[in-house]
């Protein structure tokens, strides 16, 4: 009401610019371009990469734009499809990174799921009853201002300690990791599921009640639903996060018990040298999931991430 | 002040035809009202007069001066706006006075007080010119609005909707003040409204426009009482226009209508024969109109009534009832007087005077006369 | 069916007290219209009827069993809110269906009841379609609808047609009221528009500030004003009100206006208002104006608000602006000179605080004689 609101100021047209018409557009399309290739390089380069036969990685005085003679050598080795016995550097031993691949979807989908969870009824506790007071958001939102790397040997000793550490269950299920996953990523969560929620009107949750819902039917059958979108978007990049974690898995894991970024720094140097090709195929490999997770929910995608930012 | 002529004014947005062809005249030193639904246009022909959009065929003229190519601050024009543009940091008085502060050259300081102190004495600022205009209500916040667009003179005052966040008692006052001011300052008025009653009671002309398209622009008193198609009769006036399909006869020399269905009279339309007569489509079906206000009630056997109706509903306003009445498968309103309140169910004779009824011609809208 | 009864109800938020100590009776299958501005409280007491706000004191009585902790779901009571609050996610079928699947009706009674409802209320054509496909009056029908196809035992409507444009609304405020008489329901009504408490309701409540003003049928609301809150808030245009004053002598009351004095024998009301400042107040329609010449008091045109029908003609009565209801017909220019006059039968005097003292309301108690 008391709003300063200068709604509507008189403007002034900007003076003619002195560039001809034509050139406008052609300068503009060169532009984008330029900075497209220059961000689209690394990925050119780790896609052609994973098809390089051996001779082709990195020798020297030589580089090679494109593969001479593709191969599915090193997707072939790295799925554990082939033990690539051909290779100069042969050493006989498997290179296989499907073990590992298997404990980074695990480890990844299940902290994404417990941040969710924890994250949703956080998230709408305080965009609904304003649970914890005003500061509580801030709050959750500052448990990541500190980096990482400050706490986790606390953390790796209290993990050693409890008996977390480098611990798997039934072989593929490192309950660790998913927690520290979960808890490292809920405050986003938190964070951008509150936005979606306040975004809902009140009314919507309390028609529910009076058509007969308890508070949480009218969460799950009223509330829910309309935050689809949103929620989706937050999964997504949670799961991104998880996916790409290195740090925490490197502290707490060893061996096969490992995930495929760890894997894959692995394969750096070491006994027979940098295998950049291995590197390359399993980089590819692990581009993919969130990639067709993000098509599979584009749909809800570009709505949830532009949710909030319009006032309607 | 100015005279304002809109010539062929036509505004798209993209594929949305928001003002078409829209041509009037405001005259120099009057007061006049863009009245429709929301949507209808009237506040991008308003934001065209101001200079905040470009018409995108045909031309405004102040004063004979063509101005649709001049920036907004070029075109002085005042506004005051819904949401109204106060520095809810400053006092009353310099809220008021930052019009003429900000010119140049920056006048005397003597004469901003004078010309202060007189806008607001005008609009009954008077004794709240030191108090903050954070701690003002909402009421004196729309004082201060209207008072800050005065003090520049500009030659065309626009107002768009200026009371729509006022309460009803307050809006009635500012009604009479706003046209009292008007009345005084002489200057040339747009004002910009979908509530009928404002634009009624305020304006010298209306301009009703539906969807782009001007449907009428007249005086009140032709609006209410002429109205020149189906949709300015059903928007003008506070209870809604009784409508019923009548067939068109002839009896001698008298040209009559009669409601097509139920038993009634034939209401004498001579005077519009022509009209009637040679529209576009001579088989085009025809609807009689009639203010509820219009209707007068008879007894049920009285001779002088055109039709007999049913009480479905009364409606109690206080001054006046609305009854709500039942002829065959339509209904009618009337408007009767608290103290012979009738009952549901009873039997009412209603007269329709040949003056009051308006002839609408279905294929087009348009009234008949 | 059932009588809601408020006892007491007392609501704070925070520093702001939403509702002082109200209490209402509203009997079964009645309209109810509770009136005030905004920030009266009105919103506050229907959620406490329904239950999504539980009073800090008081107590709420449906059918006089006390509900105040039961939950909302369980009151089966049905609630139309402001902003409609329906499901955007949902078909329109569903909306309509989900307060009936939340009570575990069996599917073919879902079916039927919602045809019944869309049937109702016009709507059949517009089951399979989402909220955001529909206008505004569409909308407006189907949150009617989720109420009506419970069959509750009572309907509470918060300002259900405001949003609405204007011809729109007069068409749905008969609507109501038939549906309503149809029904038979109790029907509680939250508005701040006094034509539509007035126009639909059997009796008003008329609130401000979180306190019952005056709870009466409309035709008392109109003519016996509890005080001149309500005599401003009922009637458009307001009530004027002219600053006079009142002395006794015996049981006969005298109050000067500058230009006119009032005589009535009230000694009933001496304690009540007692001597000094008072106010006379006035309906528009209640003066009468003369063009030339005549009785009257002396008065001048202001402005003229022409409404089609009739005009409101603004006068300069001594020195303030009151309102006055003309015919069309009568010609006026502003500055004009008026004679302007008050009808003795419907006066009313309140005291300097606002109080309604007296309300002639159509009786002989006032002669008025112009100075």
């Amino acid at each position: 009401m008391a709003a300063v609101e200068e709604t509507r100021t008189t403007f002034v047209a900007p003076p003619a610019s002195r560039t001809p018409r034509w050139l406008k557009p052609t300068g503009r399309i060169l532009t984008i371009v330029l900075i497209g290739a220059l961000f689209a390089f690394p990925l050119y380069w780790v896609v052609t990469m994973s098809f390089k036969p051996l001779p082709e990685w990195n020798p020297p005085g030589k580089v090679y734009w494109w593969p001479d003679n593709p191969t599915l050598e090193n997707y072939e080795k790295i799925l554990g499809i082939s033990s690539g016995e051909q290779s100069v550097f042969a050493t006989g031993r498997s290179r296989s990174a499907v073990e590992f691949l298997v404990n980074s979807v695990v480890a990844a989908i299940g902290g994404t799921i417990l941040a969710l969870i924890v994250g949703i009824f956080t998230a709408y506790g305080i965009a609904r009853f304003r649970a914890g007071g005003r500061m509580l958001p801030f709050q959750i939102l500052q448990l990541r201002m500190f980096p990482p790397i400050a706490i986790i040997i606390p953390l790796l000793f209290f993990y050693v300690e409890i008996g977390l550490w480098n611990k798997e269950y039934f072989g593929w299920f490192n309950l660790g990791l998913i927690v520290l996953y979960g808890a490292v990523t809920f405050p986003f969560v938190v964070w951008l599921m509150r936005s979606f929620f306040q975004e809902v009107p009140r009314e919507i949750s309390e028609a529910a009640i009076v058509d007969g819902c308890t508070q949480w039917g009218a969460f799950f059958k009223a509330v829910l639903p309309q935050v689809k979108g949103g929620l989706a978007a937050t999964a997504l990049f949670v799961f991104i996060l998880n996916w790409s974690d290195f740090l925490i898995a490197k502290v707490m894991t060893q061996d096969n018990n490992s995930t495929a970024p760890v894997y894959l720094q692995s394969l750096q140097g070491g006994a027979s040298g940098n295998e950049y090709g291995l590197q390359a195929a399993l980089a590819c490999i692990l581009i993919i999931p969130p990639a067709v997770f993000g098509l599979l929910i584009q749909r809800y995608l570009v709505r949830g991430l532009t949710f909030g930012a319009i006032k309607r | 002040m100015a005279q304002i002529r809109l010539e062929s004014l036509t505004k798209h947005f993209g594929e949305v035809r928001a003002v078409q062809d829209l041509s009037l005249i405001a005259e120099h030193g009057s007061f006049i009202a863009l009245l429709g639904p929301s949507g209808c246009g009237k506040t991008t022909t308003m934001n065209m007069i101001a200079g905040l959009e470009k018409p995108t065929s045909g031309e405004i003229y102040f004063d004979d001066e063509a101005i649709s190519r001049l920036e907004p601050g070029q075109r002085n024009v005042g506004f005051v706006f819904q949401n109204y543009a106060i520095f809810t940091h400053m006092s009353v008085y310099d809220n008021l006075a930052f019009g003429l502060r900000v010119r140049k050259p920056r006048p005397a300081r003597e004469e901003v007080d004078r010309e202060v102190r007189k806008v607001a004495e005008t609009v009954g600022l008077a004794q709240a010119l030191d108090r903050r205009a954070a701690r003002l209500s909402v009421n004196d916040l729309q004082k201060v609005a209207l008072g800050r667009s005065m003090i520049v003179r500009p030659a065309i005052f626009l107002l768009d909707e200026p009371f729509s966040n006022l309460d009803a008692a307050f809006r009635a006052y500012m009604r009479a003040e706003l046209k009292r001011i008007q009345h005084e300052i002489g200057q040339t008025m747009v004002y910009v409204t979908h509530d009928q009653v404002e634009a009624m009671g305020m304006a010298d002309r209306i301009a009703v426009m539906s969807l782009g398209v001007l449907q009428q622009y007249g005086t009140p008193d032709e609006l209410y009482n002429r109205p020149a198609n189906r949709f300015v009769a059903n928007f003008i006036g506070s209870v809604l226009m009784n409508f019923l399909p009548c067939a068109y006869t002839k009896d001698g020399d008298r040209a009559l209508v009669t409601p097509t269905e139920g038993e009634s009279g034939a209401i004498d339309v001579s005077d519009r024969r022509a009209a009637i007569e040679g529209r576009e489509d001579a088989a085009s079906s025809l609807t009689l109109s009639i203010r509820p206000e219009r209707v007068r009630i008879v007894p049920p056997d009285s001779g002088e009534a055109t039709l007999r109706a049913k009480v479905a509903l009364v409606e109690p306003l206080g001054s006046r009832d609305i009854i709500h009445l039942r002829f065959g498968e339509h209904d009618l309103r009337a408007v009767g007087a608290p103290g012979r309140r009738p009952h549901i169910g009873d039997n009412l004779g209603l007269v329709f005077d040949p003056a009051a009824v308006h002839v609408f011609d279905d294929a087009t809208g348009l009234a008949l006369r | 069916m059932a009588s809601i009864r408020l006892d007491k109800i007392t609501k704070t938020f925070g520093p702001v007290t939403a509702l002082k100590s109200v209490s209402l009776h509203v009997n079964d299958g009645e309209f109810f219209a509770i009136l005030g501005p905004p920030g009266a409280g009105k919103t506050t007491t229907l959620r406490t009827i329904v239950g999504l706000e539980t009073p800090d004191e008081g107590d709420v009585y449906l059918d006089e069993e006390r509900v105040t902790d039961v939950w909302p779901g369980d009151r089966d009571v049905a609630l139309v809110f402001q902003n409609l609050a329906l499901y955007p996610d949902k078909t329109v079928y569903n909306n309509l269906a989900f307060p009936l699947r939340q009570r575990k009706t069996p599917k073919p009674e879902i079916e039927r009841r919602v045809a019944e409802t869309a049937r109702i209320l016009h709507i059949e054509h517009l089951l399979k379609r989402k909220p955001a496909k529909l206008s505004g009056g569409e909308r407006q029908r189907v949150a009617l609808g989720r109420a009506l196809v419970r069959d509750p035992r009572a309907y509470l409507l918060d300002e259900p047609i405001s949003a609405l444009d204007a011809l729109l609304r007069l068409e749905m405020r008969t609507e109501l009221k038939h549906l309503q008489r149809d029904l038979k329901r109790t029907l509680v009504y939250v508005t701040h528009d006094q034509v539509e408490a007035m126009s639909m309701a059997d009796r008003i409540a008329v609130l401000r500030e979180g306190e019952i003003q005056q709870v009466a049928v409309p035709e008392d609301v109109y003519h016996r004003p509890a005080n001149r809150f309500v005599a401003t808030v009922i009637g458009s245009p307001p009530m004027n009100f002219l600053p006079a004053t009142a002395s006794w002598s015996d049981g006969s009351l005298r109050v000067d206006h500058v230009a006119f004095s009032l005589s009535a024998r009230a000694p009933e009301v001496r304690a009540k208002l007692g001597e000094g400042a008072c106010w006379v107040g006035i309906r528009p329609e209640d003066i009468h104006i003369e063009a030339d010449g005549g009785e009257g008091v002396p008065a001048s045109v202001y402005v003229t608000e022409p409404l089609g029908g009739e005009t409101v003609v603004d006068l300069q009565l001594a020195d303030r602006v009151v309102k006055a209801l003309a015919p069309a017909t009568l010609q006026l220019r502003s500055d004009q000179p008026v004679r302007a006059q008050l009808d003795p039968h419907r006066l009313h005097i309140f005291t300097e605080a606002g109080e309604t003292v007296l309300s002639a309301a159509g009786a002989d108690v006032f002669q008025l004689t112009v100075l």
